[in-house]
Order: C-alpha cells, then structure tokens, then sequence
C-alpha cells in the first residue's frame, strides 16, 4: 500500500489560549505544511490513532482499544459536531484483521470522538467529511492502562491489516508529548467528580460542558503565568521520543513502565501511545524517513507540541517487504 | 567454570519445542525484553552459554538450536536462509512472543537480517556478529565446508578441535568442555547427512541466491549493531563497516583479539557492548 504518515500533538486551547503571534504562525505554518503533503498524497483512506479526554469513553466500559464503524464528533471547544465519514467495511477488516493477530480490541457502531480525532483531521482536512477514515481509539488517560508496548503491537498489526490494501492510506497519531494539564483520576477524584465526570460525563449540557472548558482555559492561563502546582514540560524526553520514533527505535520508550512516562513526561504523556502505534504501523513497510519534524513547548497551549511526518524510505523497500505481515 | 556453571545461578530452562517439523530445543532464562540468540553454521545454543548471565540481568534469553543443528531435529533436505527465517517465525509465535531483540553470530546473522527485511515489525533491535551472507569468498566457504564435514563425518576430538579452532583468535580459547558438547552433537546417528544439507550454503549457486544485498541491508528499518573482530576469519572488518552504513540505522563496533566468537574469547567485552546498545533506553535527567 502506498503510505504516508502524520503524527501530530493537539490542544484544545488553540484559540482559546494562544500563545504569542509569532508562535502562533510558526505552529499555523507547520500545520500548512502538513495539510499540503497531505493534500499532494491525496489519502483515500486515512487510519487515525487519537486519545479521549472523558468525551466518549468512560468508566463504564473503557476498553484499552477500540476502532469505530461509526463515529460522531461530540462538538468540544467549539470543534464542529457531526459524523465522521467511517469506512465502516475498513474498519471491521481492520478489526478482524487485528483480533485475528492476537491483538484484542472492541469495535464501536456509535463511537463518540472528541477533539483528540477531530483536531488533526481538521488541520489537515476541511470538514469532518473530508475523507474515508478509520478512528482507532487508544485509552491513554483512565488507569490502569497496559503497557506501553501494547500500543506498538496494535499498530503493528494495523499495518499488517492494511498491507494489501491498495489503497493511498494516511497513518495518524494525534497526541501530546510531555504534557500533564490537570485531568480527574479515579484514584483520588471526589466522589460527585468520578460519577460526573468519569463515569456517566456522557452527552453533558451546554452549561456543563461550558463550565468545564472554561476550567481547562483558566488552568492553561495559570500555567502559562507560571503558577505552582503544575509539572513542568520536558523538551528532553520530547527529544529522546521523536528520536526513537523517527529512528524505528521503538523500544527505547516502550520498555519502560508507565511510571517512567508519567515521571518524564507527566500523566498526559502516554498519549504519545498513538504515535507509537501510527509508526509502528507504518514500520511494518519497511524503513521510513520522517520528512519533517517540528517542536516547540508551548505551555499556553499545555503541550509539548510536535507535529512530524513520515514516509517510506523507498519504494523499493516497500515493493520488497513480505505481505505476511504480522506473525503470532 | 563450565558452559553451564557459567550461570549457575541463573533460573533457565531447556526444552525442546515443536515448531512445524522441527523439534527444536530451546534455552529460555530470566524475565524482561526478549533477545533471541542465533548461533552459526554447524554451531549450537551453547555458543552463547558464557554470555547468559550477563545478558539475563537485562533481557529474556531465548537460544536455540536452528533447524539441522544441535539437538534439533536433524535436517533431510538442503536449508536456505528461508527455512530458518520461517522456523524463527514459528517458533517466535509458538512461545507467543510478538517482538524481540535479535543477535545472530554468522549464519545467525544472516538469517536475522533476513528475518528483519521479512518481518519488521517482529525485530527491535538487532546485533549481527561477524555475521554471513554479505560475502561469497571461495577459500572461506571451501574451508568452512571441508572443517565442518570432516568434523561430521569423523565426530573425534581432534576433527572437531579443529573446526572449533578456525573460530578463535586464540586456539586455546577452545576448551576440552566445548570439544566434548560439539562432539557429542556432531556423533549423534544421522548427523553427518544433516550437515551435508546445512552446508548447501557454502556452495556458490545456493548462496549467490541467498545473499545479503545492499537491498537487503537497506530494507532493514531495526537499529542494528555490526560487530566485527580484528581476526575474523570470514572476512574483514571493512565487511562489517559497509554493512553498518548500508544499514538505514547501523552502527558498528570493532572488537580486538577475537575471532569469529568475539562473545566467547571476549565475553565480558562482548556482553557489554551488547547491553549497551540493547538496553539503550536511557532516562534524561529532568
């Protein structure tokens, strides 16, 4: 298959919260960049790895994967709502594909996403419909989670699900590097929080999901002016990820346990679970060359925030690459 | 201390596995990352038997007997590369294991580069020791065919001495104790006839068709380690410069008075530059 990926942070507070002009062009001109690859690639399909932040997936069944057939847009921080365009027969050939390999996952007809998928479609679409794709949901906020290299084996049999598609497929992974914005834990979360929030936040009012967002704004302000209480980025071990994942190094981060995540990079940082799942998928291809790579903390924004873009080394080398794909 | 008491302390276990046709006898000891160890041409797991210790306080070892060699079951056919590719598969997916670091010594290398060009996504890190396939040099395979047959053919002490010597730096380096256990592999009934078929590799037509290309080397998306000795026997160490920078993520580490077993006559050196670079998975400090 021909195949191209983007791996790229988000933020809700990206125009609620902006950082100064300058860095705010500097992150607008990357995103251009990435939304013209992605326009001269012309996807026909894309497959996208993204978190959630209690939007879609709650307590009362939180699966550590789960891959949508159908997919809505639950309209945070003023994103658009809306169905996604799912190919749903994809996305039950991925499934199957993937359960098949020894990689379980479940399998949504009524997935909701927030802006965890809905960002970086936007930045590299123009509507919610844009193009056929494939939601892969990894759980990397609700404990307790599974190892980090759980993620690579999701997105190497993803790939091995993908390799006789003929299709042009898009790889995504949306998630921050080191960031830790404060979010409820079940382990020490009030009572009325966890059953509010955690539990049943599903479909909250206008009012509610107002009150919330406003929080998270007024928590990145306070970060962003230097107050306590918050952990600092860590630009190092955003340095060290991007390494191991543009070299195909992958167990340089995913031998670790996730405390080492949470340490280096706070409780947020195991989103980059999405990158290490869109590259590994893209490493069943044979090797790649990330194309760009940009970085820059931005705490207004709360993120360490990187966006790459990868390709196959050649077309030879993926010509050559055994369609056997993942073996258990 | 013996190959064995080498690690006695060590939990390990050694069984033998099916794997398609192959009754394969399989070395499994410690707990943490899986790094397979393949050993070479007409060799065995207890090639590694000096460097468990060592490489257990990091990793999962698995070393094997590859198809036709040890105490696997004994070859019928002639086996190319593709045969222990698929048997790696195999026996990878047998022990249910989904990912792992590869160290392939010769023969062991070459096949892992091959298994690392098939199955990327199977591979982490790699670490090739002097490893085959990248060279067809007339002298080296006529004299690796001849030593390895002669040894099979007449399994006594000093036939398999020999054989053992052309992999050392230092003939001394070859002790009682591994003459004994290559010894007594390569007398087992039927042995002879197997390695007959291990070596069809040796012969020009088969390996020119087996070899590692720059394709081959530039299809390999794992980080790999090229080890090579200052007395290695196959070739030198330019080989393994070469294929350190045909490699998309190689790198390359010369060790001095050693020969095709740098992991045997320079263990603690070899064990090291192993964990350095497989275990490389350093904190920054914040």
């Amino acid at each position: 298959m021909p195949v191209a990926l983007v791996a790229t942070s988000h933020s809700p507070l990206i125009g609620l919260n902006d950082p100064t002009t300058e860095i705010r062009d500097e992150v607008r001109g990357v995103l251009d960049d990435a939304r013209a690859f992605v326009r001269d690639f012309d996807p026909e399909l894309v497959v996208m790895f993204a978190p959630d932040h209690y939007n879609g997936f709650f307590y009362d069944m939180m699966p550590p994967f789960c891959i949508g057939a159908s997919a809505h847009s639950v309209g945070d921080y003023g994103l658009p709502t809306g169905d996604l365009s799912v190919d749903k027969a994809a996305a039950y050939d991925i499934g199957a594909s993937v359960l098949a390999q020894g990689v379980d996952l479940a399998i949504s007809e009524d997935m909701q996403v927030d802006h965890g998928f809905v960002q970086p479609l936007l930045f590299l679409f123009d509507t919610l419909q844009s193009v056929p794709i494939v939601p892969i949901f990894i759980n990397c906020v609700a404990s307790p989670l599974g190892p980090a290299r759980r993620s690579m084996d999701l997105g190497s049999a993803v790939g091995a699900a993908l390799a006789d598609d003929d299709r042009r497929i898009l790889l995504v992974g949306s998630g921050g590097l080191s960031h830790d914005p404060p979010v409820p834990r079940m382990e020490d979360a009030a009572p009325e929080v966890i059953e509010r929030l955690l539990l049943r936040g599903r479909n909250p009012s206008t009012e509610q999901r107002a009150t919330r967002e406003e929080k998270t704004v007024k928590a990145a302000r306070a970060y962003a002016a230097g107050e306590a209480g918050y952990r600092e980025l860590n630009p190092e071990w955003d340095k060290l990820v991007l390494d191991a994942l543009s070299s195909g190094d992958f167990a340089r981060i995913v031998d670790h346990d996730n405390d080492w995540f949470v340490r280096e990079g706070g409780h947020s940082s195991h989103e980059i679970r999405t990158w290490i799942a869109a590259y590994a998928a893209l490493s069943g291809q044979g090797p790649y060359q990330v194309q760009s790579r940009y970085y820059r903390p931005i705490k207004e924004w709360f993120a360490g925030f990187s966006t790459t873009i990868a390709t196959p080394a050649s077309a030879l080398a993926h010509a050559r690459v055994s369609n056997k794909g993942v073996v258990r | 201390m013996s190959m064995w008491t080498s690690f006695d302390e060590v939990p390990f276990r050694v069984s033998w596995i099916d794997v398609g046709e192959w009754r394969t006898r399989v070395l499994d000891a410690g707990s943490g990352p899986v790094l397979v160890l393949l050993h070479g041409t007409g060799g065995h797991l207890e090639a590694f038997t000096r460097n468990i210790r060592a490489l257990t306080e990091r990793f999962r070892v698995i070393a094997y007997d590859m198809p036709g060699h040890g105490y696997t079951t004994h070859a019928h056919t002639d086996i190319e590369i593709g045969t222990y590719v698929d048997h790696l598969a195999e026996l990878l997916t047998t022990l249910g294991i989904s990912r792992a670091h590869l160290c392939g010594e010769s023969l062991g290398g070459w096949v892992a580069i091959k298994f690392a060009e098939q199955y990327p996504t199977l591979v982490d890190r790699m670490v090739l020791n002097t490893p085959g396939g990248t060279m067809a040099t007339p002298e080296v395979m006529e004299r690796i065919r001849s030593l390895s047959q002669a040894a099979a053919d007449d399994p006594s002490p000093e036939r398999v001495r020999s054989r053992l010597e052309w992999l050392m730096a230092d003939n001394s380096s070859v002790t009682d104790e591994l003459v004994e256990v290559r010894r007594a592999i390569y007398a087992r009934p039927g042995f002879s006839e197997s390695m007959k078929h291990i070596l069809c590799l040796q012969n020009p037509a088969v390996r020119t068709r087996n070899l590692v290309t720059e394709d081959t080397l530039g299809a390999v998306i794992a980080p790999t380690l090229v080890v090579w000795t200052s007395d290695d026997p196959s070739g030198p160490a330019t080989a393994g410069r070469t294929m350190a920078e045909q490699l998309h993520n190689g790198s390359f580490a010369l060790i001095e008075n050693a020969g095709h077993w740098p992991q045997w006559e320079q263990q603690e050196l070899y064990d090291q530059l192993m964990l350095d670079f497989l275990a490389r998975s350093e904190v920054p400090t914040s």
